[in-house]
């Protein structure tokens, strides 16, 4: 062997063992670094401030809550280690888990907790109806506080571990004596991952770092409960607004997990197999009619029960997949599948298209052919295929309708509109939610019956509901389901708003994941990658 | 030259003036408010008027402009309604991909689509002209995002020989940047190929009938001197003016490309923030643009004294 083979071969050996090595590297890298194409950019960083889906989301991965569901919709402590409730039921006490710190390595305190239930009911309606029924919430030591109330509430705890927006996160004194309708600037949580704020370019990517600090419970995880470890290094989490673009980027590799693929792609998803496609979400979104109550036709109740007789949920269902797994009709107002979601419809008064009944009842109704607005965000995917069957429908049953077609934040704030449709007002539209805060009767908006001011978009008038309402904000949790069901049954009655259907939403991530936990809220804490 | 370019330079001040205030009175005309976005389907007026108070736009427009043009005249384009970052900081982290990626897709444009002009005019009529002409007229026919989503597959998904999305700068390495900027320059180069490809013929053709053309090879000159040197330098005005008003649309334009590759660029920026009517982002944005525009126009006009040494500034 002379010495310009060996110096040839030794330099083919090195390049073999620096290439493996930099895979090597690579691959532990990217083991390390776990990427999420969501649905939507998150936009604010405040989760209290904002009531938007996104930055709840990101709420979960920094912050942590003091109670949270298991998947029996239990409450089961979090933050909080013990706390007793006094026989009278009026005095909670709590006491918080020990070692608990912030990502800036100071300590978690009972002071800080406190300030946070106060920030957090200033946006929240639950939170506001405990405030309201608390005469003090106070820190009685630096890891126990109390809230002691003026009058019964039978969802204190269930208050706090609620996972619709805004979520009772707790964050430090200094950043939550903020006013909940400030932003706030800093980003200092104590959950199990750290927003790593230098990085984070909005309408881009969002990076979250583990939190080394960060003390899970030892119960094992389930549902929004029990242990929360992050299990990578980091977590990208990356707006791809184009779907095409981001489905081919999870078929490449480049993302783990892709929360809303488009439903043309999902042939193509399935068929790869490092992909898994399924609902993480149990139970999906509700899609429903809002009418405007204030404002005639839909101030009357018969005009409202016509327009309820047109609808058959499969019609509204099928134009949003063509996959039948992915939705079922459901008539509960609280979703179907959860603690409350107990189907009571009226046979005969519901969910069975009958235009030849419809249109009596509209002509009964005292309808005189009145303009109806009926609002159309053409860019968002869900809310315009249901608005065209609802304009269809309107039509077959001889509604004068007028189609307000334009984008979904020029209609978000047209349905806050209270003025009549003369003065740029509204009658009815499209809208839909997940199941974190419609399943539960106090916190589901669009059944709040007070009238202005004290209802949600639409403005339904009702006291029947509300005096339930309010009664079931005081019932102990063995009556809670009976006036549930009252409170569903009343707004059958008096056409509140109209429910087409559950439609779960598919999600498509790569094989090499794992701990992915079902929920509506995409959840990081335990997942990882093989 | 130095008079001429800061008499152009003085002459854009009323036009982004104007420029400033129809795009603050436009975008406040629009119908949709970012607080009824922040407070969700439970806002009271109460909680509404407490967002706006909070986000500044309770304050009566004139004077919202006015506090908006004291801002900008001590350098500070303000900050965002959703996000609370400085609108010059999301600027500047997004200006950058948008100029790498349109001076790439012009730079690849001109040196494709200049030889082939000028081969298509002196083959005026052949077969050559006719396929360069068809291959033209297909490429500006193809929607960016068609051809954007099929690069994608073959590209990314099938090869994997570049990445699907983002953008990398050229401090993390220049594979890594080469990498991510050849599909998207390439996917809008076919329309400014096609456009530049046609509008070289075009000047061409008028320069190759002229009579110093035909003295010029009467006189023996060579084919290549004579298309190089004589009939590209009095077509170059044209083309010239055409390259940079591609610059210039190409920057404000570009939001079809940056959303097919998911690139955090200036167009999609604008794009985001008309969607969530964030003001401030939307205003400094077309500020910026309008600056860009003004300047390369002022670039195109001081380059044309290069080629026609009758101008002079």
């Amino acid at each position: 062997m002379n010495i310009r083979t060996s110096f040839a071969r030794a330099v083919r050996v090195a390049g073999v063992v620096l290439a493996a090595s930099l895979a090597t590297i690579a691959a532990a890298q990217d083991k390390d670094t776990f990427r999420f194409a969501a649905a939507t950019d998150l936009r604010v960083i405040d989760p209290i401030w904002s009531l938007e889906y996104n930055s709840r989301n990101h709420g979960y991965l920094v912050y942590d809550t003091l109670f949270a569901f298991d998947s029996k919709f239990q409450v089961k402590p979090q933050m909080v280690e013990t706390w007793t409730v006094s026989d009278d039921k009026l005095r909670y006490a709590f006491k918080l888990r020990p070692g608990l710190t912030w990502h800036d390595g100071t300590p978690v305190t009972a002071a800080d907790c406190v300030a946070s239930i106060k920030r957090w009911g200033q946006r929240d309606s639950i939170g506001q109806a405990l405030i309201a029924a608390a005469g003090e919430i106070k820190a009685t030591g630096t890891d126990s506080f109390e809230i002691i109330l003026k009058e019964p509430f039978g969802h204190v705890l269930s208050a706090l571990a609620k996972t619709g927006s805004p979520v009772p996160f707790m964050m430090p004194e200094r950043i939550a004596k903020t006013s909940g309708f400030e932003q706030i600037k800093e980003v200092i949580g104590s959950g199990p991952f750290i927003f790593a704020r230098d990085e984070w370019m909005p309408g881009d990517k969002a990076v979250y770092k583990k939190f080394k600090g960060y003390k899970p419970r030892s119960e094992p995880s389930d549902f929004m409960s029990g242990g929360k470890t992050a299990k990578v290094e980091r977590m990208e989490w990356v707006f791809i607004p184009s779907g095409a673009t981001a489905a081919a980027a999870l078929l490449a590799g480049e993302v783990d997990w892709l929360e809303h693929p488009p439903s043309d792609l999902l042939p193509t998803l399935q068929n790869d197999k490092d992909i898994t496609v399924r609902a993480v979400d149990p139970f999906g979104m509700q899609t429903m009619i809002r009418f405007n109550h204030i404002h005639p036709p839909f101030d009357n109740e018969k005009v409202r029960r016509a327009v309820l007789q047109t609808i058959e949920q499969g019609e509204y269902l099928r134009v949003l997949s063509d996959d039948k797994r992915s939705w079922e009709p459901c008539r509960s107002f609280y979703f179907c599948g959860t603690r409350f979601g107990r189907d009571l419809a009226p046979e005969q008064l519901l969910f069975k298209k009958n235009l030849d009944k419809a249109k009596k009842t509209l002509a009964a109704s005292g309808y005189k052919g009145e303009k109806v607005v009926l609002l159309d965000a053409v860019d968002d995917a869900i809310l315009h295929p249901v608005t065209v069957v609802l304009f269809d429908n309107l039509k077959a049953i001889g509604m004068n309708v007028e189609l307000r077609a334009t984008d979904g934040a020029t209609i978000f704030a047209l349905m806050l509109k209270q003025e009549p449709i003369a003065q740029g007002g509204w009658n009815i539209g499209p809208q839909y939610a997940d199941s974190s805060n419609y399943s539960v009767p106090f916190l589901n908006n669009a059944l709040r019956a007070g009238g202005v001011g004290k209802a949600s978009i639409g403005w339904p008038k009702n006291d029947a509901i509300e005096t339930l309402r309010a009664a079931f904000l005081k019932a102990p949790e063995a009556e809670q389901g009976a006036i549930a069901d009252k409170i569903q049954q009343e707004a059958y009655a008096a056409a509140i708003y109209g429910l087409t259907g559950q439609y779960k939403q598919l999600t498509a991530y790569r094989k090499s994941v794992e701990g992915l936990i079902d929920s509506p809220i995409p959840l990081f804490w335990n997942v990882s990658k093989k | 030259m130095l008079a001429y370019i800061v008499k152009r330079l003085l002459a854009t001040i009323p036009v982004m003036a104007s420029v400033a205030v129809i795009v603050f009175m436009l975008l406040h005309l629009t119908p949709g408010d970012p607080a009824a976005l922040i407070g969700g389907d439970l806002a009271t007026p109460e909680d509404l008027r407490r967002i706006r108070e909070q986000l500044g736009l309770e304050r009566p427009i004139t004077e919202q402009f006015l506090g908006w043009l004291w801002q900008v005249l001590q350098g500070d384009l303000g900050t965002s309604l959703f996000n609370q970052m400085p609108v010059s900081q999301l600027i500047a982290q997004r200006i950058e991909p948008t100029l790498i990626i349109g001076l790439t897709i012009m730079t690849f444009a001109v040196i494709v689509a200049i030889p082939l002009g000028v081969i298509a005019a002196w083959k005026a009529g052949s077969w050559i002209d006719q396929l360069i002409m068809t291959l033209a007229v297909i490429a500006f026919s193809m929607p960016i995002f068609l051809i954007g989503y099929l690069l994608i597959f073959k590209f990314s998904v099938e090869l994997k020989w570049f990445p699907v999305r983002g953008y990398q700068p050229m401090s993390a390495g220049p594979a890594k940047f080469f990498q991510h900027i050849v599909l998207p320059s390439l996917t809008v180069s076919f329309i400014y190929i096609a456009l530049l490809t046609r509008m070289t013929r075009a000047t061409m053709l008028d320069v190759l009938n002229q009579d110093y053309m035909r003295t010029a090879r009467a006189k023996g000159m060579a084919t290549p001197r004579i298309l190089a040197v004589h009939a590209l330098k009095n077509a170059a005005v044209p083309i010239v003016t055409m390259v940079g008003i591609g610059l210039s649309s190409l920057l404000g334009g570009i939001v079809v490309t940056e959303t097919v590759f998911a690139i955090p660029g200036i167009g999609r920026l604008m794009i985001d923030a008309i969607i969530r009517r964030d003001f401030p982002i939307l205003q400094g944005v077309i500020l910026v643009l309008s600056a860009l525009y003004v300047l390369i126009n002022l670039l195109i006009d001081l380059s044309y004294s290069l080629f026609d040494p009758r101008i002079r500034y």
